[in-house]
């Protein structure tokens, strides 16, 4: 296979991409065009939005007026303006439960490990696949690695169990040495860490997909550039891959705070048992148990209501301080 | 294609890191391997050998594909299979289709672009409740209808989003050349968009198809008929016995042999692993420089 | 970043336990509005204790079956060790008794079986001698709560519909009394005459089918014994050389410790997570220490399980032994079906389950089970907590009363007895089809009569009482749960306030599953017996007090 020749023309350099990032609404006056003017302008684009848009009206929107029993005292089976208003009662429920706190701490906590342990690691193995010269090399271990994202919880859970329980196979060795034996499933001060080895394992090549088409989408030309330049690997690594990946790697940081007070729901629930509510009630649990299974579904509605809220509230604000870095954000400066 | 790909401006790397990278990569797949074993040897074992080592087993003592024959047998799986793989297919067309229409539309400058930036995001917070989203698929008449399976979980405001971040990425000025050339933005789209971001579209088309492929929520809601049953409802069926236990005092229900729980692991994610290479070839280094004009 | 999820994917989640069941795959994605688009027609909730309660059918034993091989009675099943002979059938249900319906009729049931296919010639069959156009919408066990909340609120209710005894709909009263029928005129007491083979179903299931004091459908029966202490007689056996019956704490201690050794991964008990906590055993534990089955009745005044001074002795108990490492280690996270594995490879020996269990076929050859007969912790009489009595009761939509008393019959038929032409035809199809017979009287089911019958589940509809028997001859298991079952049934103690209602019961409370999560933390050695005491008596305060009123109030 031959090296590819550059096909850009010279000056296509680092700068060119870091001016490609520039806000593209701001390029055009906005208030000065009259109303008919920007809709014959703009009817082309309205037309493709035009199919998610409906989409999200009919399978999200419409269906969201429903969690006005948030504001209600629900009763199930029965229609749903026949059930009594409650105000804000199951919202100053919650507020006053100092179990709901304790669950948002441990979710918040939870959300602030795995942003350490996990969000870099999906990162870190792209980089180390992307960086494979081999192509069937390559090919394997991204097709090895991605597999475990296709278990279930119950599935990987049971893993677990079966060679760190206390009568797997470590254990019964342990036993067997007349060493003292050690439970890590049922250790309440390491649950948050075990978590996170779990989503470790079951995700982060699942993750790198992403990376994966970041890194794909870097102009070789760049390399050369800086190649060029005089850039060793360290410097390219610096000055074209970090730059190529970051927009995403931004992009799902913020999605994910967006997302913050919900934490693996099935994979908690599944061992939580074993350690007791101390450790490892999240939100979502405490919102199935003292809610959801109660049948109280106005609890679970509100704390629904509650968690997107916060979401908002942490996208806006980190995508306020990604604009503040030169980051484009989810969501254009305005 | 055997030859190694090192491009010239890379030069070699140090064996230190070469070591360093080869350990981690050989610790990466026994971690994942060694449990996949667990499930193929499983899968393979008769129910007395499950039962004996305690769950899983390490190596099969004896091979026996009762496991396959039992969930193969009867003709509902292949079936499911069928109706799955059409889901999946036209399923991801649409979705693929509406989320690049959406993002790039979304990622051009336009009168709406703030508004309904903002209607999108807020349905990533805001999700709605399982019945009132039965009675809207009930109201557009999908009950028992296989666009039950694809329309309400068609748009993934997550993947539009993703999709509109790298088409940021694209150089400005090649679509404002393309603009002077009098070009409109279906074609700008088609022409210039589209075969700059065949990785990221390729790995939509990915997390997309495998929604449709592992799907069964929906169908369990909203198809009665088992014969449009998704491949994964219908695989459920065979690890749920059992497993989601009956209350101790009336009825205990034997649950099925383990090796039946991995073969399905199996079914479900061999075709996924068939198709996985469609994906991977988008994902090479260099599919850009080739695919523009300079 | 598992980006593709499909919202709706996920609330699904896999549970082991019933708690889990319950509204789970509902899941936090929240259930809304049922009902927001297509009225349901109902009446607004109604909270009333009714204080009087309807009759019972009355009970009447349909005589015309064979003589069982080992007798049965209102509690004790009977047991044939064969299926009996086609020439020795009788008929259970005259041509009069046929429902001869002429509008479809539609039922909602749960499986726990694969789905049917589609050719199904055992339904067409039961569909022809009925002279009824059945449809069946079965639902997988896993979704049936998601399930049963869409199907509820969208406006389309089945004429008949299954409503799980451990798994009842929050607000069923108002439910039942919204879109069904009142069967209680149709079916209380003698009314019961004009449908022998539901007259023929014991008083216990059908007080369990009376929800706030009417009578809301027939019932699928189960046998009233609750959870048993299900034992691997044969370890045991080999181990201490004898047949385990321990008749005071002191005897089931000591058989603990002999049966334990750790180091070659044996253990005498486990137990199982029970959704938000772990099930120690506590019904075969708790009744040993004289506490009551729920509510019992001490001088007049209902007390709480909670509340009954044996409750703490067994926590201490259970801590104890679970100290002395007579636990499997792995108890606070085991499921059930891990559990039953455990029996079954012999590394545990004692865990609490259904009474069916002592019919399972799966278990490896050469293993024998059985149960550990009730004792109290003195040395005195055994208790053993009495169930529901029954798996389910199917309740029919509202409807004009002719079209009502269709569908009796068509419940008569589906519970046709064991020995009745009827009843052999539903449990086991038709010859050559279905089933075949081999020489020596045994019955061997085809491939298609697998794959027909249990998942057609015509059996969750309606069926006649639970009896041992068994398609393949296992005598000795028979024989053992029978004997059990004998010296158990005196030991029976039925629930202070069964059949009675009270809406704050209905509607659970966290302070019981703090009382739970309270006991898991001091038998694990992260809290104190003070904690429990504590949780205790804050649930009394909370919840407790208001229950007893509301039962109180019928008493």
């Amino acid at each position: 296979m031959t090296v590819r020749t550059p096909t850009r023309p010279p000056g296509t350099g680092v700068l060119r991409r870091a001016a490609a990032r520039r806000d593209t609404g701001a390029a055009i006056p906005r208030r000065t065009v009259p109303w008919a003017q920007r809709l014959r302008r703009d009817y082309p684009l309205a037309l493709m939005v035009a199919p998610a848009v409906i989409l999200l009206l009919l399978f999200v929107y419409v269906p969201l007026l429903g969690n006005v029993i948030a504001f209600m005292d629900y009763q199930p089976y029965i229609p749903i303006l026949q059930s009594p208003w409650a105000g804000l009662s199951n919202f100053t429920a919650l507020f006053t439960d100092a179990a709901f706190w304790a669950a948002v701490v441990n979710t918040l906590e939870i959300t602030a490990i795995q942003l350490v342990l996990f969000f870099p690691v999906p990162i870190a193995l792209a980089l180390l696949i992307h960086s494979l010269v081999w192509p069937w090399l390559r090919a394997v271990v991204q097709s090895v690695l991605y597999l475990p994202h296709f278990l279930s919880w119950v599935i990987v859970v049971g893993f677990f169990q079966q060679s760190l329980g206390s009568a797997g196979i470590i254990n019964r060795w342990l036993r067997e040495l007349d060493i003292h034996t050690i439970n890590i499933l049922a250790e309440p001060s390491t649950f948050k860490l075990l978590l996170s080895a779990q989503v470790i394992w079951k995700d982060a090549g699942w993750g790198t997909i992403i990376f994966l088409a970041a890194l794909a989408a870097i102009d070789d030309s760049l390399y050369e550039a800086a190649a060029i330049d005089g850039a060793g690997a360290w410097g390219r690594f610096w000055h074209v891959t970090l730059p190529g990946i970051r927009p995403i790697i931004v992009l799902l940081l913020i999605l994910r705070l967006g997302d913050a007070l919900s934490v693996g729901f099935e994979q908690i629930i599944l061992q939580r048992s074993a350690v007791g509510p101390g450790a490892a009630e999240v939100l979502d649990t405490y919102v199935y148990y003292h809610g959801v299974i109660d049948g109280n579904w106005s609890t679970g509605i509100a704390a629904g209501l509650i968690k997107g809220l916060v979401g908002l509230v942490l996208i806006l604000a980190a995508n306020k301080a990604a604009h503040m870095l030169g980051e484009q954000g989810v969501y254009a400066k305005s | 294609m055997s030859t190694v790909v090192r491009p010239v401006w890379a030069g070699k790397p140090q064996p230190v890191v070469l070591l360093l990278k080869a350990l981690a990569i050989l610790v990466a797949l026994t971690v994942v391997l060694f449990p996949f074993l667990m499930v193929i040897s499983t899968s393979l074992s008769s129910a007395a050998d499950v039962t004996a080592a305690g769950g899983y087993v390490l190596w099969p003592r004896s091979v026996t594909f009762e496991a396959y024959e039992q969930i193969l047998s009867g003709g509902l799986v292949t079936r499911a299979i069928l109706v799955t793989a059409a889901v999946t297919a036209v399923g991801t067309t649409i979705s693929v289709a509406s989320t690049v229409l959406a993002a790039w539309a979304l990622s051009r400058p336009s009168f709406f672009q703030r508004p309904v930036l903002m209607f999108v995001l807020l349905t990533f917070l805001f999700s709605p409740g399982m019945i009132p989203l039965y009675l809207m698929v009930k109201q557009l008449g999908l009950l028992d209808s296989l666009w039950s399976l694809i329309l309400p979980s068609a748009f993934s405001v997550f993947n539009m989003i993703v999709v509109r971040g790298f088409m940021m990425g694209i150089p400005q000025e090649l679509v404002d050349s393309a603009k002077i050339d009098g070009a409109g933005e279906l074609r700008i789209l088609l022409r210039i968009i589209l075969p700059l971001s065949r990785a990221v579209i390729a790995v939509v088309a990915l997390f997309y198809a495998v929604g449709y492929w592992n799907s069964f929520f929906n169908a369990m809601l909203y198809i009665d008929d088992t014969s449009k049953w998704t491949l994964q409802l219908v695989l459920r069926t065979y690890v749920l016995q059992g497993s989601s236990l009956v209350e101790a005092s009336t009825d205990s229900v034997t649950p099925p042999a383990q090796s039946i729980q991995m073969a399905v692991v199996m079914i479900a994610i061999i075709p996924i692993l068939c198709a996985y290479p469609l994906v991977q070839r988008h994902l090479t280094k260099g599919v850009l420089t080739g695919a523009v004009k300079g | 970043m598992s980006a593709s999820l499909h919202a709706s994917d996920r609330p699904l989640r896999a549970f082991t336990r019933r708690r889990a069941l319950t509204g789970a795959a509902v899941g936090i994605a929240g259930i809304a509005g049922a009902g927001a688009l297509a009225g349901c027609g109902g009446s607004a909730a109604t909270e009333e204790i009714a204080t009087e309660l309807a009759a019972v059918p009355t009970y009447t034993p349909v005589t015309g079956g064979p003589t069982p091989d080992l007798p049965g009675d209102e509690n004790v099943q009977p047991v044939y060790f064969e299926a009996p002979q086609e020439a020795d059938l009788f008929t259970s249900v005259t041509d009069a008794q046929l429902p001869h319906t002429t509008d479809p009729v539609s039922a909602f049931v749960i499986s726990y079986a694969p789905p049917a296919p589609s050719s199904n010639s055992y339904l067409e069959e039961a569909r022809k001698r009925l002279d009824t156009d059945l449809e069946v919408q079965i639902v997988s066990s896993e979704n049936f709560s998601a399930k049963f909340a869409t199907v509820m609120a969208g406006g389309d209710i089945p004429d008949m519909v299954e409503f799980i005894a451990f798994d009842m709909p929050t607000n069923a009263p108002q439910l039942l009394d919204a879109q069904f029928t009142d069967l209680s005129e149709l079916l209380g007491g003698d009314a019961i005459a004009d449908y022998p083979n539901l007259a023929n179903i014991p008083s216990s299931s059908w007080e369990n089918c009376r929800v706030n004091g009417r009578i809301y459908g027939t019932p699928v029966h189960r046998p009233p014994f609750g959870s048993i202490l299900v034992t691997r007689t044969d370890l045991v056996e080999q181990l201490t050389g004898e047949a385990p019956a321990p008749s005071s704490k002191d005897e089931f201690t000591a058989l603990l410790d002999a049966v334990t050794d750790a180091k070659a991964g044996r253990w005498a008990l486990c137990g199982q997570t029970a959704g938000d906590s772990v099930d120690w055993g506590y019904d075969f534990m708790a009744a040993m220490f004289g506490v009551p089955n729920g509510w019992g009745l001490v001088d007049g005044k209902l007390v709480h399980k909670f509340e009954h001074e044996g409750y703490l002795e067994m926590a201490s108990y259970i801590k104890e032994m679970h100290d002395a490492g007579y636990y499997h280690p792995d108890t606070p996270s085991m499921s059930g079906s891990q559990a039953k594995t455990n029996i079954a490879n012999g590394s545990v020996l004692m865990h609490l389950d259904g009474i069916s269990a002592l019919l399972d076929t799966s278990l490896p050859e050469g293993t024998a089970t059985g149960a550990i007969v009730p004792f109290a912790a003195d040395g005195g009489a055994g208790i053993i907590y009495q169930g529901s009595s029954l798996f389910s009761f199917t309740a029919l939509k509202k409807a004009e009363e002719g079209r009502i008393l269709e569908q009796l019959k068509v419940l008569n038929y589906l519970a046709a007895p064991y020995g009745s032409e009827e009843g052999f035809f539903l449990q086991y199809g038709k010859k050559g089809e279905h089933f075949e017979r081999a020489g020596d009287g045994s019955i061997s089911v085809t491939d298609a009569g697998t794959a027909q019958i249990g998942p057609t589940s015509l059996n969750r509809i309606s069926a006649p009482p639970q009896i041992l028997t068994s398609a393949v001859r296992i005598d000795d298991q028979l024989r053992r749960s029978h004997a059990w079952q004998e010296d158990s049934s005196p030991m029976l103690l039925k629930s202070a306030v069964a059949g009675l209602y009270s809406p704050t019961a209905a509607k659970n409370s966290s302070a019981a599953g703090a009382v739970m999560t309270a006991l898991d933390e001091y038998i694990l050695g992260r809290g104190s017996l003070d904690a429990v005491k504590e949780a205790t008596s804050t649930w009394t305060t909370q919840s407790g007090d208001t229950i007893r009123a509301e039962y109180e109030e019928q008493l």
